[in-house]
């Protein structure tokens, strides 16, 4: 039987004193793909920091693939996108960044191997980067960084994608490209945890969203009943056009 | 090149190679870390070492290793916990080891000129046993700079994502300023310890211009570093000037002529060819804030009679008053 991807429970969470969750329970289960909505503020990224450990929480549970945080190794199963790319990432080249993702199930000492390397290769070539393969990451684009990204949480083949905001910044027809590649993902069978401020173009793909407001869970189901309560709008008519006549990356 | 007979031109010629290695490979992950001054501090904080050996009467190199790596590890300590924020932290650390130094040497009977010997470097009076101890301790360094480089590139350029890979991010934090202060010290017989935070940090800001990516940017920096450093043994030889500060002047040379070369580059890049980029209706782009222009920072691409700039992957063209998709 599967295990479910995300469980989290009861969570609270403080930054500096300031509590920033306040008993938040989610779950993400195998196959699913599940938006985080909620206002600036709302707490979004610290729920996924939180499911990260990238930061700590006061008290509730947290477990990945049915192991308490604490105890969860097995980090090759998890992808995470951040919201943007460091400045630290401007020297390199699109393959050396997408090959770090390898490092979770590398030793220390130890050679990307052949089949490493054509795993690299591969993913490259699915975000539709493979002529950038050797460019520097700071001469790509801001939607052609934020595939990078992508490319770099799939290279170790994870079951759980976790992505932050990764349409910051990126425009329409990106957005469009960028929500075609997570859908073939979920294809793969790969469960996603994205955060959205606006559904957009991912409104087709969500199973599920779960609403933030103030750190609490005000909305835990189909965006269709999150819409009706008219907490969100549809896209614009234009916006729905330019995606329709978007082509596939080849 | 008689010069290269003399025994005291061959070890300094040698201290100075593992210098020009060492100091780069280590300082490439330093500068990736936004943390070009780090090798200036930690040569402060080594002053106290020196002056420490000076007044137990011990050997400074080995003394110094151990203050500069404790104070390194007490900086990577502040920075983690966020308490180096307005770098005051940072300057009472740096200064305080400057200050210990001279006072702990003055103390020991010995004056200034001791001191600078450490200070600037005497890279010609380097002794057999002073390159022993520079080869073995620049070997641990150029070992772990290359053996671990794709961990210490992940910790550097994303260290939440090194995190989430299950990377022991702290261990590698910490081994990368003591790391530095290895260097720091060991340097302190070559080009001296107020000037090895430059091998540190300028042949690397010179191989980010001239080479591209991570693993060919630390080779080239290791490259250059060598260059400079046995171009400049033998130029101080030759002009009688100092060989310490003549290197520095000589990486910072470099880096002068990389930075037009780099700049040529970068607007010589070539057109993106119409047909690498997906055409689209041609319709008004959505909310365009940017203006594209020469220098905007997107590549052009020739189109028909006129010019697009490539935008998230694909074209726009002025028209009018806004942009169009092409």
């Amino acid at each position: 039987m599967p295990v479910t991807p995300v469980t989290i429970t009861n969570l609270g969470v403080s930054l500096g004193g300031v509590p920033i969750l306040r008993d938040v329970s989610l779950t993400v289960e195998p196959h699913e793909v599940v938006a985080l909505l909620g206002g600036n503020g709302s707490g979004k990224t610290t729920l996924i920091r939180a499911l990260l450990g990238l930061v700590p929480h006061d008290h509730g549970e947290i477990a990945l693939f049915g192991t308490s945080l604490d105890q969860f190794h097995q980090w090759s199963q998890i992808g995470y996108v951040p919201q943007r790319a460091s400045v630290s990432m401007h020297s390199t080249t699109v393959r050396e960044l997408v090959s770090s993702g390898t490092l979770s199930t590398r030793r220390p000492f130890t050679r990307l191997g052949r089949a490493g390397r054509d795993r690299v290769s591969e993913v490259i070539e699915r975000v539709g980067l493979a002529k950038k393969a050797d460019d520097a990451f700071v001469h790509l684009s801001g939607g052609q960084q934020q595939r990078v990204l992508i490319a770099r949480a799939l290279v170790s083949s994870p079951e759980l994608l976790v992505m932050d905001e990764p349409f910051a910044g990126v425009d329409l027809a990106t957005q469009q490209r960028l929500a075609d590649l997570v859908g073939s993902l979920r294809g793969d069978g790969m469960a996603v945890l994205v955060v959205l401020h606006e559904t957009d173009v991912f409104a087709p793909l969500l199973d599920r969203v779960v609403v933030l407001r103030e750190g609490r869970v005000a909305h835990d189901g189909a965006l269709e009943a999150h819409i009706d309560h008219g907490h969100e709008t549809q896209p614009p008519t234009r916006t729905v056009r330019i995606i329709e006549e978007v082509r596939p990356w080849k | 090149m008689e010069v290269i007979v003399l025994a005291f031109m061959q070890r300094a010629l040698v201290a100075a190679i593992l210098t020009g290695l060492v100091a780069p490979s280590i300082g490439t992950y330093v500068v990736q870390r936004r943390l070009s001054l780090l090798g200036d501090g930690l040569g402060h904080v080594a002053i106290a070492g020196v002056g420490l050996a000076l007044l137990t009467h011990t050997s400074p190199l080995p003394v110094a290793v151990v203050v500069c790596v404790s104070g390194a590890v007490g900086i990577e300590l502040l920075r983690e916990r966020g308490r180096a924020t307005g770098d005051v932290a940072l300057a009472v650390l740096f200064y305080g080891g400057l200050a210990a130094g001279v006072l702990m040497a003055g103390a020991a009977g010995q004056g200034a000129g001791t001191l600078s010997n450490y200070l600037f470097g005497s890279l010609t009076s380097v002794t057999t046993s002073d390159l022993a101890i520079v080869a073995g301790l620049g070997a641990v360094v150029l070992v772990a700079a290359i053996g671990l480089a794709p961990q210490m590139f992940a910790v550097c350029a994303d260290e939440d994502f090194a995190r989430v890979l299950g990377l022991r991010v702290r261990a590698y934090n910490l081994l990368i300023v003591v790391l530095a202060a290895i260097t720091v010290t060991t340097a302190m017989r070559t080009v001296g310890l107020l000037l090895v935070s430059a091998l540190m940090v300028i042949p690397v800001a010179t191989a980010q211009n001239l080479f591209k990516g991570f693993r060919a940017g630390l080779y080239g920096a290791m490259g250059i570093g060598v260059l400079v450093a046995v171009s400049g043994v033998f130029g101080s030889f030759y002009a009688n000037v100092p060989p310490g500060a003549f290197i520095v002047v000589l990486a910072i040379a470099a880096f002068a002529i990389s930075w037009p070369i780099s700049s040529w580059r970068h607007r010589h890049r070539p057109l993106v060819s119409v047909d690498e980029v997906e055409p689209l209706p041609h319709e008004p782009t959505p909310e365009h804030d940017h203006v594209h222009g020469p220098g905007c920072g997107h590549r052009v691409v020739e189109h028909g009679d006129h010019v697009d700039y490539v935008h998230d992957g694909h074209r726009h063209v002025v028209h009018a008053d806004h942009y169009d998709e092409h």
